[in-house]
């Protein structure tokens, strides 16, 4: 798993630098941003240890592949060397250039949002961090807690590895709240103030979303944000895996589960939206939202899907864990679209196609 | 620009007014000494100060402390310790030869304060506890040669300790502190080898600045050790013997203000290569 990481983050320097390949011929490398956020959505209301685990994978990831990032592209190692003596211009100049120039960079490229280090703080040490346009909450609103918990652990990974210090974050405004843009503050991890905001952050009361009205505005194309509605897929996969890092097999057998139940959730609005005859709304979904192109073949009782260029899977990713969740939301959508329980029977990976078999539950 | 380039490029490149001294006829070598000692070290103590505005607390200061000692250094050198210095003629009119090695003295020892104030604050910063086995090993090493280096040639004195007159006194003094110098000095250029192949190096320019320190106190009291060892390994009245200390000097020195040139410009530089590999101007650098 930590391998795909390393390989997205590779894929997101890739795109900054314009030296990237197309993922997907036929759909583009973008994915609508209601995708990777539903499915948020879903896994944090459904499951109360979500934000934290999201954020120490998403921060664990940051933390090993940013500094490699910076290295690659020549920074010394010795760049951030006594960090901690440094005057607060230099250190918000220096640092901020860095953050712009490189992840902003890579963030703005995928379509994540607007990353800026607003201000800065030595003693004790204070980043103040402004993200525009956030992909993770864009288009959601009526919430009394911040949910940008992915960002929050990627904020605090980057800078904990450039100065190289252990550091936390916690979001203090999100679009999601109605605030005009997502605001993070990072310190010390030690630090009881940081620890005050950090905590509590990641352990919300019980998140309960509007998914449906978020999906309805995704269905009808409505612009919920100023840099357009699309997102890298490349984004996509590495939100999904981070949902599984700390435990890949049991959080992937939740993952299923959830995307079931989503996926039930999903199949009214689908019909409502398209107003087609049964599977025929969820091809039509998912070419909209350009998640994947799925052939559905009927042999009764059971249904192939034969899907190509799959958000999940683009890059070559064969760990049939990562489509956790896509498995379950296939298996709830077919359920509901069908009229019949379905369930997932085979899943395999063949001339670059992914073959998913579904069989009525006995 | 990176700054391990600038110092493949400088180091070698500062060691040619160095090694000038040994081609220049007798009566100039003095004067060219007497030139470039003062202006390198002029260098190095503007640059220390520019430096010491890139930190604040201990490292800022430790940074005003090398800037002051190495302009105090260009001062005594200038008007009392050169070949031609300024001053002496002005006092030797006016006080005894033993007053005027006691002004010497006492500002060879406040400019010693000021370099161990260097010391102290950094030792503040720079973490030495991190060393590991090796380092320490080496840092035992470095007690014993460092301290039989500069005691050496003078060994004879010190049985007689109790019986020494001032000067001489005075200069066993300073022989201990060097050492005692390097003896500090050296564990900052061992963590840094400690370090070196790690993703997290410490500072190479700061170490190049702490080396050029050890560098121009160590190697003129290594070759004074050789010479006491090998009495044989140079003729006796040899020019050597005054113009080998002295390229020592000069490129020790040299050494500093080349570091901490680097030192002051490795934000500008290290932004300038990442800036140059996101515009595809250059490739990506391969780190494991």
């Amino acid at each position: 798993m930590e391998k795909i990481v390393d390989q997205a983050w590779a894929l997101l320097l890739a795109g900054a630098l314009k030296k990237r390949g197309v993922l997907r011929p036929d759909l583009g490398d973008d994915i609508d941003l209601c995708v990777p956020q539903s499915r948020l959505l879903a896994l944090v209301e459904s499951n109360p240890a979500m934000p934290k685990l999201l954020y120490s994978s998403a921060e664990a990831s940051a933390r090993r592949n940013a500094f490699n990032i910076v290295r690659k592209l020549g920074m010394p190692a010795d760049y951030f060397w006594k960090f901690e003596y440094w005057p607060k211009a230099r250190a918000l100049t220096t640092l901020g250039q860095i953050v712009k120039r490189v992840f902003s960079s890579m963030m703005a490229q995928a379509k994540e949002g607007g990353l800026e280090v607003t201000d800065l703080d030595i003693d004790p040490l204070r980043f103040s961090i402004k993200f525009e346009n956030c992909v993770e909450c864009a288009g959601i609103s009526g919430l009394e807690y911040a949910i940008c918990y992915y960002h929050a652990g990627t904020f605090s990974g980057i800078l904990s590895s450039l100065i190289n210090r252990d550091l936390a974050s916690f979001e203090t405004a999100c679009l999601a709240r109605g605030d005009e843009s997502c605001r993070f503050i990072v310190g010390d991890v030690k630090d009881t103030e940081i620890k005050t905001g950090h905590e509590p952050y990641l352990a919300p009361p019980q998140i309960s979303s509007n998914l449906a009205s978020r999906l309805e505005k995704g269905l009808s194309n409505l612009p919920v944000r100023a840099q357009g509605n699309m997102v890298d897929v490349i984004y996509h996969q590495l939100v999904m895996v981070s949902t599984l890092l700390a435990d890949p097999q049991r959080l992937a057998s939740t993952s299923l589960e959830v995307g079931c139940q989503f996926g039930r959730r999903l199949a009214p609005l689908l019909a409502k939206a398209y107003g087609q005859a049964g599977l025929q709304n969820m091809s039509s979904y998912y070419s909209q939202v350009r998640g994947l192109a799925i052939e559905v073949k009927e042999s009764a009782p059971q249904l192939q899907l034969v899907i190509r260029e799959c958000a999940e899977s683009s890059g070559g990713i064969k760990e049939m864990e990562v489509m956790s969740f896509l498995f379950g939301e296939l298996q709830g959508l077919t359920s509901e679209l069908t009229g019949r329980e379905m369930a997932l029977t085979e899943s395999r990976f063949e001339d670059g196609r992914l073959l998913i078999t579904l069989a009525p539950k006995a | 620009m990176t700054d391990v380039r600038f110092l493949k490029i400088t180091l070698p490149l500062v060691a040619i007014p160095a090694l000038i001294i040994l081609f220049l006829p007798a009566h100039v070598w003095p004067r060219y000494v007497d030139v470039v000692e003062p202006l390198s070290l002029f260098t190095g103590a503007l640059l220390a100060l520019y430096v010491s505005f890139m930190y604040r607390k201990q490292l800022r200061v430790a940074f005003v402390c090398l800037s002051t000692f190495l302009f105090i250094y260009v001062l005594a050198i200038v008007f009392l310790l050169s070949f031609s210095p300024v001053l002496v003629p002005v006092l030797e009119r006016r006080m005894t030869q033993a007053e005027i090695f006691s002004l010497v003295q006492s500002i060879q020892f406040v400019n010693y304060a000021m370099l161990f104030l260097f010391c102290i604050y950094l030792l503040r910063v720079v973490d030495v506890t991190q060393l590991n086995r090796t380092g320490w090993l080496l840092f035992a090493l470095t007690c014993i040669f460092s301290i039989a280096v500069a005691a050496y040639p003078v060994f004879e004195s010190l049985r007689g300790v109790s019986r020494l007159d001032l000067p001489l006194l005075s200069r066993l003094v300073m022989r201990l502190f060097d050492a005692a110098l390097i003896i500090i000095l050296m564990p900052v250029v061992w963590l840094y080898v400690q370090y070196l192949k790690s993703q997290r190096q410490q500072s190479l320019t700061f170490t190049v600045i702490v080396f050029g320190i050890v560098f121009s106190t160590i190697f003129d009291y290594l070759f004074e050790f050789i010479l006491a060892v090998f009495p044989q390994s140079l003729p006796s009245g040899s020019v050597l013997n005054d113009t080998i200390p002295e390229i020592l000097f000069v490129y020790g020195y040299a050494m500093i203000a080349v570091g901490l040139y680097g030192h002051r410009k490795q934000d500008e530089w290290g932004y300038k290569a990442i800036e140059r590999a996101m515009t595809g101007e250059s490739e990506l650098a391969d780190v494991e």
